[in-house]
Protein backbone atom coordinates (compact mmCIF):
# COMPACT_ATOMS: atom_id res chain seq x y z
CA UNK A 1 0.00 0.00 0.00
CA UNK A 2 3.08 2.06 1.12
CA UNK A 3 4.81 2.07 -2.50
CA UNK A 4 1.05 2.87 -4.45
CA UNK A 5 0.40 5.69 -2.12
CA UNK A 6 4.00 7.64 -2.38
CA UNK A 7 3.89 7.00 -6.06
CA UNK A 8 0.53 7.95 -6.86
CA UNK A 9 1.17 10.77 -4.37
CA UNK A 10 4.07 12.29 -6.25
CA UNK A 11 2.91 11.94 -9.32
CA UNK A 12 -0.37 13.81 -8.99
CA UNK A 13 1.73 16.56 -7.16
CA UNK A 14 4.67 16.79 -9.68
CA UNK A 15 1.91 16.76 -12.76
CA UNK A 16 0.02 19.91 -10.50
CA UNK A 17 3.17 21.50 -9.23
CA UNK A 18 5.74 21.02 -12.23
CA UNK A 19 3.74 20.43 -15.24
CA UNK A 20 0.45 21.95 -16.23
CA UNK A 21 -0.07 23.94 -13.51
CA UNK A 22 -3.54 22.98 -11.96
CA UNK A 23 -2.32 24.55 -8.61
CA UNK A 24 -1.94 28.08 -9.96
CA UNK A 25 -5.09 27.48 -11.37
CA UNK A 26 -6.70 27.43 -8.40
CA UNK A 27 -4.56 29.85 -7.09
CA UNK A 28 -5.22 32.56 -9.36
CA UNK A 29 -9.30 31.90 -8.91
CA UNK A 30 -8.89 31.92 -5.41
CA UNK A 31 -6.99 34.70 -5.00
CA UNK A 32 -8.82 36.74 -7.56
CA UNK A 33 -12.43 35.98 -5.80
CA UNK A 34 -11.33 36.70 -2.56
CA UNK A 35 -9.93 39.91 -3.55
CA UNK A 36 -12.76 40.98 -5.18
CA UNK A 37 -14.97 39.56 -2.25
CA UNK A 38 -12.95 41.59 0.32
CA UNK A 39 -12.89 44.94 -1.71
CA UNK A 40 -16.90 44.63 -2.32
CA UNK A 41 -17.38 43.61 0.95
CA UNK A 42 -15.25 45.93 2.93
CA UNK A 43 -16.19 48.98 0.82
CA UNK A 44 -16.53 52.25 3.72
CA UNK A 45 -16.98 49.54 6.05
CA UNK A 46 -13.96 48.51 8.04
CA UNK A 47 -15.78 46.39 10.41
CA UNK A 48 -15.89 43.43 7.77
CA UNK A 49 -12.31 43.07 8.54
CA UNK A 50 -13.14 40.92 11.34
CA UNK A 51 -14.65 38.49 9.43
CA UNK A 52 -11.87 37.99 6.83
CA UNK A 53 -11.29 34.66 7.78
CA UNK A 54 -15.32 33.76 6.66
CA UNK A 55 -14.95 35.16 3.40
CA UNK A 56 -11.82 33.17 2.16
CA UNK A 57 -14.41 30.34 2.52
CA UNK A 58 -15.88 31.11 0.00
CA UNK A 59 -13.53 31.18 -2.72
CA UNK A 60 -11.70 28.42 -1.28
CA UNK A 61 -14.56 26.21 -1.49
CA UNK A 62 -15.14 27.06 -5.31
CA UNK A 63 -11.94 26.30 -6.36
CA UNK A 64 -11.96 22.97 -4.84
CA UNK A 65 -15.12 22.41 -6.40
CA UNK A 66 -13.65 23.74 -9.89
CA UNK A 67 -10.61 21.59 -9.47
CA UNK A 68 -12.61 18.42 -8.87
CA UNK A 69 -12.53 17.65 -12.39
CA UNK A 70 -8.59 17.20 -12.26
CA UNK A 71 -9.20 14.17 -9.44
CA UNK A 72 -9.61 11.52 -11.74
CA UNK A 73 -10.82 12.69 -15.18
CA UNK A 74 -7.09 12.94 -16.77
CA UNK A 75 -6.55 9.56 -15.71
CA UNK A 76 -9.98 8.33 -16.70
CA UNK A 77 -9.21 9.88 -20.44
CA UNK A 78 -5.82 8.37 -20.69
CA UNK A 79 -6.76 5.14 -19.25
CA UNK A 80 -3.98 5.31 -16.39
CA UNK A 81 -7.42 4.79 -13.98
CA UNK A 82 -7.73 1.32 -15.29
CA UNK A 83 -4.46 0.27 -15.31
CA UNK A 84 -4.56 1.24 -11.67
CA UNK A 85 -7.23 -0.69 -10.89
CA UNK A 86 -6.15 -3.84 -11.95
CA UNK A 87 -2.69 -3.02 -10.87
CA UNK A 88 -3.52 -5.23 -8.14
CA UNK A 89 -3.37 -2.71 -5.27
CA UNK A 90 -6.14 -2.03 -3.23
CA UNK A 91 -8.30 0.89 -4.58
CA UNK A 92 -8.71 2.00 -1.08
CA UNK A 93 -5.19 2.95 -0.95
CA UNK A 94 -5.60 4.52 -4.51
CA UNK A 95 -8.22 6.53 -3.15
CA UNK A 96 -6.42 8.19 -0.15
CA UNK A 97 -3.38 8.99 -2.40
CA UNK A 98 -5.91 11.07 -4.80
CA UNK A 99 -7.71 12.93 -1.94
CA UNK A 100 -4.50 13.44 0.16
CA UNK A 101 -3.00 15.16 -3.03
CA UNK A 102 -6.48 17.04 -3.96
CA UNK A 103 -6.54 18.18 -0.17
CA UNK A 104 -2.39 19.38 -0.38
CA UNK A 105 -2.38 21.44 -3.80
CA UNK A 106 -5.45 23.53 -1.86
CA UNK A 107 -4.57 23.47 2.11
CA UNK A 108 -1.17 25.47 0.55
CA UNK A 109 -3.36 27.83 -0.62
CA UNK A 110 -4.32 28.25 2.50
CA UNK A 111 -1.35 27.82 4.53
CA UNK A 112 -0.15 31.12 2.74
CA UNK A 113 -3.07 33.25 2.83
CA UNK A 114 -4.08 33.08 6.39
CA UNK A 115 -0.72 34.93 7.61
CA UNK A 116 -0.81 37.32 4.00
CA UNK A 117 -4.55 38.20 5.39
CA UNK A 118 -3.48 38.88 8.67
CA UNK A 119 -0.09 40.85 7.87
CA UNK A 120 -1.90 42.85 5.32
CA UNK A 121 -4.99 43.98 7.55
CA UNK A 122 -2.90 44.09 10.71
CA UNK A 123 -4.83 41.69 12.41
CA UNK A 124 -2.99 40.27 15.53
CA UNK A 125 -4.36 36.36 15.63
CA UNK A 126 -1.05 35.03 16.10
CA UNK A 127 -1.97 33.32 19.38
CA UNK A 128 -4.99 31.71 18.19
CA UNK A 129 -3.43 30.45 14.75
CA UNK A 130 -2.92 27.27 15.95
CA UNK A 131 -7.16 27.00 16.01
CA UNK A 132 -7.13 28.66 13.11
CA UNK A 133 -5.40 26.13 11.00
CA UNK A 134 -6.71 23.74 13.38
CA UNK A 135 -10.56 24.56 11.71
CA UNK A 136 -9.34 25.15 7.93
CA UNK A 137 -7.21 21.91 8.38
CA UNK A 138 -10.58 20.07 9.19
CA UNK A 139 -12.83 21.65 6.67
CA UNK A 140 -10.29 21.41 3.53
CA UNK A 141 -9.69 17.55 4.56
CA UNK A 142 -13.27 16.74 4.61
CA UNK A 143 -14.06 19.19 1.72
CA UNK A 144 -10.80 17.20 -0.26
CA UNK A 145 -13.02 13.67 0.39
CA UNK A 146 -15.87 14.75 -0.88
CA UNK A 147 -15.14 16.03 -4.06
CA UNK A 148 -13.35 13.31 -4.75
CA UNK A 149 -16.22 10.55 -4.18
CA UNK A 150 -18.72 12.93 -6.37
CA UNK A 151 -15.67 13.25 -9.00
CA UNK A 152 -15.81 9.62 -9.41
CA UNK A 153 -19.21 9.05 -9.55
CA UNK A 154 -19.55 11.71 -12.15
CA UNK A 155 -16.29 10.28 -14.15
CA UNK A 156 -18.97 8.74 -17.14
CA UNK A 157 -20.87 11.75 -17.31
CA UNK A 158 -19.87 15.29 -20.18
CA UNK A 159 -19.84 18.03 -17.40
CA UNK A 160 -19.73 16.17 -14.42
CA UNK A 161 -17.88 19.01 -12.73
CA UNK A 162 -21.58 20.97 -12.73
CA UNK A 163 -23.07 17.62 -11.14
CA UNK A 164 -20.30 16.76 -8.66
CA UNK A 165 -20.88 20.35 -7.45
CA UNK A 166 -23.98 20.11 -7.06
CA UNK A 167 -23.69 16.54 -5.20
CA UNK A 168 -21.42 17.79 -2.46
CA UNK A 169 -23.28 21.43 -2.12
CA UNK A 170 -25.31 20.41 0.76
CA UNK A 171 -22.79 18.77 3.09
CA UNK A 172 -20.37 21.39 2.31
CA UNK A 173 -22.42 23.87 3.31
CA UNK A 174 -23.07 22.58 6.26
CA UNK A 175 -19.60 22.06 7.05
CA UNK A 176 -19.10 26.00 5.74
CA UNK A 177 -21.20 27.46 8.55
CA UNK A 178 -20.19 25.59 11.16
CA UNK A 179 -16.41 26.34 10.28
CA UNK A 180 -17.15 29.87 9.89
CA UNK A 181 -18.86 29.76 13.33
CA UNK A 182 -15.96 28.41 14.80
CA UNK A 183 -13.64 31.00 13.19
CA UNK A 184 -16.08 34.33 14.12
CA UNK A 185 -15.58 32.54 17.66
CA UNK A 186 -12.06 32.35 17.88
CA UNK A 187 -11.72 36.15 15.83
CA UNK A 188 -14.07 37.36 19.13
CA UNK A 189 -12.19 35.76 21.77
CA UNK A 190 -14.97 33.59 23.08
CA UNK A 191 -14.43 30.98 26.29
CA UNK A 192 -11.71 28.67 25.00
CA UNK A 193 -13.49 25.84 26.15
CA UNK A 194 -16.51 26.00 23.93
CA UNK A 195 -13.87 26.61 21.00
CA UNK A 196 -12.28 22.78 22.17
CA UNK A 197 -15.46 21.49 21.82
CA UNK A 198 -16.28 22.87 18.28
CA UNK A 199 -13.23 21.57 17.22
CA UNK A 200 -13.21 17.99 18.53
CA UNK A 201 -16.86 18.59 16.90
CA UNK A 202 -15.54 18.92 13.40
CA UNK A 203 -12.55 16.71 14.27
CA UNK A 204 -15.54 13.91 14.25
CA UNK A 205 -17.87 15.34 11.02
CA UNK A 206 -14.24 14.92 9.34
CA UNK A 207 -13.62 11.63 10.07
CA UNK A 208 -17.07 10.16 9.35
CA UNK A 209 -17.24 12.35 5.94
CA UNK A 210 -13.52 11.01 5.29
CA UNK A 211 -14.25 7.33 5.90
CA UNK A 212 -17.65 7.64 3.83
CA UNK A 213 -16.17 9.39 1.04
CA UNK A 214 -12.97 6.69 0.88
CA UNK A 215 -15.47 3.58 1.03
CA UNK A 216 -17.72 4.89 -1.21
CA UNK A 217 -15.28 6.27 -4.03
CA UNK A 218 -13.70 2.93 -3.79
CA UNK A 219 -16.72 1.25 -4.41
CA UNK A 220 -17.75 3.71 -7.37
CA UNK A 221 -14.25 2.80 -8.97
CA UNK A 222 -14.51 -0.92 -9.11
CA UNK A 223 -17.76 -0.43 -11.01
CA UNK A 224 -16.85 1.87 -13.45
CA UNK B 1 -4.18 -22.02 -16.92
CA UNK B 2 -6.98 -19.76 -17.57
CA UNK B 3 -10.47 -21.01 -18.46
CA UNK B 4 -13.22 -19.16 -19.75
CA UNK B 5 -16.75 -20.88 -19.68
CA UNK B 6 -19.92 -19.75 -21.70
CA UNK B 7 -18.82 -16.05 -21.40
CA UNK B 8 -21.54 -13.30 -23.20
CA UNK B 9 -21.94 -9.97 -22.65
CA UNK B 10 -24.67 -7.44 -24.31
CA UNK B 11 -25.45 -4.19 -24.77
CA UNK B 12 -28.62 -1.82 -25.59
CA UNK B 13 -28.15 -2.83 -29.14
CA UNK B 14 -27.66 -6.11 -28.83
CA UNK B 15 -25.54 -9.20 -28.28
CA UNK B 16 -22.40 -8.94 -28.67
CA UNK B 17 -20.90 -12.34 -28.06
CA UNK B 18 -22.26 -15.29 -26.64
CA UNK B 19 -21.07 -18.65 -24.89
CA UNK B 20 -17.33 -18.02 -25.78
CA UNK B 21 -15.11 -20.12 -24.32
CA UNK B 22 -11.53 -21.89 -24.18
CA UNK B 23 -9.22 -22.72 -22.47
CA UNK B 24 -5.27 -22.08 -22.02
CA UNK B 25 -2.60 -23.87 -21.22
CA UNK B 26 1.07 -21.99 -20.03
CA UNK B 27 2.77 -21.83 -22.91
CA UNK B 28 -0.35 -20.78 -25.02
CA UNK B 29 -0.97 -18.27 -27.64
CA UNK B 30 -4.27 -17.12 -28.67
CA UNK B 31 -5.17 -14.36 -31.35
CA UNK B 32 -8.82 -12.81 -31.25
CA UNK B 33 -10.03 -11.94 -34.45
CA UNK B 34 -13.00 -10.05 -35.41
CA UNK B 35 -14.90 -7.08 -37.72
CA UNK B 36 -14.41 -3.87 -35.90
CA UNK B 37 -17.53 -4.01 -33.04
CA UNK B 38 -17.43 -7.96 -32.71
CA UNK B 39 -16.29 -7.32 -28.78
CA UNK B 40 -12.39 -7.92 -28.91
CA UNK B 41 -11.71 -5.12 -26.66
CA UNK B 42 -14.52 -6.15 -24.41
CA UNK B 43 -13.85 -9.88 -24.25
CA UNK B 44 -9.80 -8.67 -22.93
CA UNK B 45 -11.47 -6.09 -20.29
CA UNK B 46 -13.64 -9.03 -19.33
CA UNK B 47 -10.89 -10.97 -18.56
CA UNK B 48 -9.29 -8.69 -17.10
CA UNK B 49 -11.68 -7.84 -14.57
CA UNK B 50 -12.72 -4.63 -15.77
CA UNK B 51 -15.66 -5.63 -17.29
CA UNK B 52 -17.79 -7.65 -14.94
CA UNK B 53 -18.89 -10.99 -16.82
CA UNK B 54 -22.68 -11.58 -15.83
CA UNK B 55 -23.02 -15.22 -17.38
CA UNK B 56 -20.11 -17.38 -17.32
CA UNK B 57 -16.91 -18.25 -15.95
CA UNK B 58 -13.53 -16.83 -15.93
CA UNK B 59 -11.24 -19.11 -13.78
CA UNK B 60 -6.60 -19.03 -13.38
CA UNK B 61 -5.49 -22.39 -12.13
CA UNK B 62 -9.05 -23.22 -11.73
CA UNK B 63 -10.00 -20.59 -9.20
CA UNK B 64 -12.68 -18.57 -9.97
CA UNK B 65 -11.09 -14.84 -11.03
CA UNK B 66 -14.05 -13.38 -8.87
CA UNK B 67 -13.22 -15.08 -5.38
CA UNK B 68 -10.04 -12.89 -5.31
CA UNK B 69 -9.63 -10.39 -7.95
CA UNK B 70 -6.84 -8.40 -6.45
CA UNK B 71 -4.47 -11.47 -6.72
CA UNK B 72 -5.49 -12.70 -10.49
CA UNK B 73 -4.52 -9.07 -11.73
CA UNK B 74 -1.37 -9.01 -10.15
CA UNK B 75 -0.62 -11.62 -12.05
CA UNK B 76 -2.18 -10.11 -15.73
CA UNK B 77 -0.99 -6.95 -17.64
CA UNK B 78 -2.89 -5.40 -19.85
CA UNK B 79 -2.45 -3.09 -22.77
CA UNK B 80 -5.25 -1.67 -24.13
CA UNK B 81 -5.66 0.58 -26.84
CA UNK B 82 -4.62 4.09 -25.48
CA UNK B 83 -1.32 4.56 -23.72
CA UNK B 84 -1.45 5.07 -20.07
CA UNK B 85 1.22 7.18 -19.55
CA UNK B 86 1.29 11.19 -18.75
CA UNK B 87 2.08 12.96 -21.40
CA UNK B 88 3.16 15.52 -19.11
CA UNK B 89 5.91 13.38 -17.70
CA UNK B 90 9.17 12.33 -19.47
CA UNK B 91 9.18 8.81 -20.25
CA UNK B 92 11.63 8.07 -17.41
CA UNK B 93 8.83 9.37 -14.89
CA UNK B 94 6.39 7.26 -16.39
CA UNK B 95 7.72 3.43 -16.08
CA UNK B 96 9.43 4.81 -12.87
CA UNK B 97 5.81 5.45 -11.72
CA UNK B 98 4.28 2.14 -12.97
CA UNK B 99 7.91 0.14 -11.39
CA UNK B 100 7.05 1.72 -8.68
CA UNK B 101 3.44 0.34 -8.72
CA UNK B 102 4.14 -2.75 -9.65
CA UNK B 103 7.05 -2.86 -6.91
CA UNK B 104 9.69 -4.47 -9.78
CA UNK B 105 12.86 -2.23 -9.93
CA UNK B 106 15.05 -4.51 -11.05
CA UNK B 107 13.13 -4.89 -14.06
CA UNK B 108 13.29 -1.39 -14.89
CA UNK B 109 16.57 -1.61 -17.33
CA UNK B 110 15.59 -4.68 -19.45
CA UNK B 111 12.29 -2.82 -20.39
CA UNK B 112 14.21 0.06 -21.42
CA UNK B 113 16.73 -1.78 -23.36
CA UNK B 114 14.86 -3.75 -25.11
CA UNK B 115 13.01 -1.36 -26.96
CA UNK B 116 15.57 1.21 -27.19
CA UNK B 117 14.15 3.89 -25.02
CA UNK B 118 17.64 5.05 -23.38
CA UNK B 119 17.71 7.79 -25.47
CA UNK B 120 14.12 9.13 -24.88
CA UNK B 121 14.29 8.55 -21.32
CA UNK B 122 14.45 12.50 -20.82
CA UNK B 123 12.07 13.32 -22.89
CA UNK B 124 8.30 14.04 -21.92
CA UNK B 125 5.87 11.73 -23.77
CA UNK B 126 4.01 14.30 -25.71
CA UNK B 127 6.95 15.22 -27.31
CA UNK B 128 7.45 11.46 -29.23
CA UNK B 129 5.81 10.26 -31.82
CA UNK B 130 2.72 7.89 -31.68
CA UNK B 131 5.16 4.88 -32.66
CA UNK B 132 7.73 5.83 -29.85
CA UNK B 133 4.80 6.70 -27.20
CA UNK B 134 3.37 2.90 -28.26
CA UNK B 135 7.05 1.40 -27.65
CA UNK B 136 6.66 2.84 -24.36
CA UNK B 137 3.53 1.60 -23.13
CA UNK B 138 5.34 -1.75 -24.21
CA UNK B 139 7.67 -1.35 -22.10
CA UNK B 140 5.31 -2.13 -19.27
CA UNK B 141 5.50 -5.65 -20.33
CA UNK B 142 8.60 -5.84 -19.36
CA UNK B 143 8.35 -4.22 -15.78
CA UNK B 144 6.36 -7.01 -14.21
CA UNK B 145 7.07 -10.80 -14.45
CA UNK B 146 3.16 -11.39 -15.14
CA UNK B 147 2.01 -14.80 -16.40
CA UNK B 148 -1.04 -13.27 -18.40
CA UNK B 149 -0.27 -10.84 -20.86
CA UNK B 150 -3.33 -9.43 -22.29
CA UNK B 151 -2.56 -7.16 -25.29
CA UNK B 152 -5.39 -4.83 -27.42
CA UNK B 153 -3.93 -3.98 -31.05
CA UNK B 154 -0.07 -3.84 -29.70
CA UNK B 155 1.31 -3.38 -32.91
CA UNK B 156 -0.88 0.16 -33.72
CA UNK B 157 1.63 2.90 -34.49
CA UNK B 158 4.43 0.89 -34.62
CA UNK B 159 7.30 0.43 -37.36
CA UNK B 160 8.48 -3.38 -38.97
CA UNK B 161 11.50 -2.86 -36.53
CA UNK B 162 9.87 -2.14 -33.68
CA UNK B 163 6.67 -5.26 -34.30
CA UNK B 164 9.89 -7.55 -34.49
CA UNK B 165 11.01 -6.45 -31.03
CA UNK B 166 7.13 -7.06 -30.02
CA UNK B 167 7.24 -10.51 -31.62
CA UNK B 168 10.47 -11.41 -30.21
CA UNK B 169 9.02 -10.88 -26.87
CA UNK B 170 5.76 -11.98 -27.35
CA UNK B 171 8.11 -15.10 -28.43
CA UNK B 172 10.09 -15.39 -24.89
CA UNK B 173 6.98 -14.88 -22.68
CA UNK B 174 5.25 -18.19 -24.30
CA UNK B 175 8.57 -20.26 -24.08
CA UNK B 176 8.58 -19.34 -20.15
CA UNK B 177 5.26 -20.40 -20.27
CA UNK B 178 3.92 -17.67 -19.59
CA UNK B 179 0.00 -17.27 -21.59
CA UNK B 180 -0.73 -14.36 -23.79
CA UNK B 181 -3.94 -13.42 -25.70
CA UNK B 182 -3.95 -10.78 -27.97
CA UNK B 183 -6.76 -8.72 -29.90
CA UNK B 184 -5.21 -7.85 -33.60
CA UNK B 185 -6.14 -7.48 -37.31
CA UNK B 186 -2.33 -8.19 -38.42
CA UNK B 187 0.48 -9.43 -35.99
CA UNK B 188 2.08 -11.57 -38.21
CA UNK B 189 5.44 -13.96 -37.55
CA UNK B 190 3.80 -15.57 -34.34
CA UNK B 191 4.57 -19.16 -34.00
CA UNK B 192 2.29 -22.19 -32.57
CA UNK B 193 -0.98 -19.49 -32.73
CA UNK B 194 -4.48 -20.05 -31.69
CA UNK B 195 -7.39 -18.46 -33.22
CA UNK B 196 -10.53 -17.46 -32.05
CA UNK B 197 -12.66 -15.62 -34.70
CA UNK B 198 -15.15 -13.68 -32.08
CA UNK B 199 -17.76 -13.11 -34.83
CA UNK B 200 -18.87 -16.43 -34.82
CA UNK B 201 -20.25 -16.16 -31.39
CA UNK B 202 -22.45 -13.81 -31.87
CA UNK B 203 -25.72 -15.83 -32.82
CA UNK B 204 -24.58 -19.14 -31.43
Amino acid sequence: MNNVFVAILKRDLVIAFLRNGYFFNSLAFFSITTLLLISILSHGDPKVNLNLFNVILLPYIFAALLSASTIFQADFNDSTLEQLLISGNSSISIVISKIIAHWLQLFIILLISVPLLCFIYDINLFLNLFNIYMALFLLSLSISSLVTFASALTLRISNGVIISCLIVMPLTIILLLYVASILSSITENIDFSILIIDIKILLVLTVVFSLISILACSYVLKKI
Amino acid sequence: MLTCQNLSLENNYGIIFKNVGFTLLPGSLLIIKGANGSGKTCLLKMLVGLIEHKAGKISWNNIDINKDLQSFQQNVCYIGHNNALKKELTVFENLDFWCKLRGSNELFLPAIYHFKLHNVLDLNVESLSAGWQRKVELARLLLSQTNLWLLDEPEINLDKIAQDLLIDLIKVRVRERGIVVIASHGLDGLPYVNYLDIQGFKNE
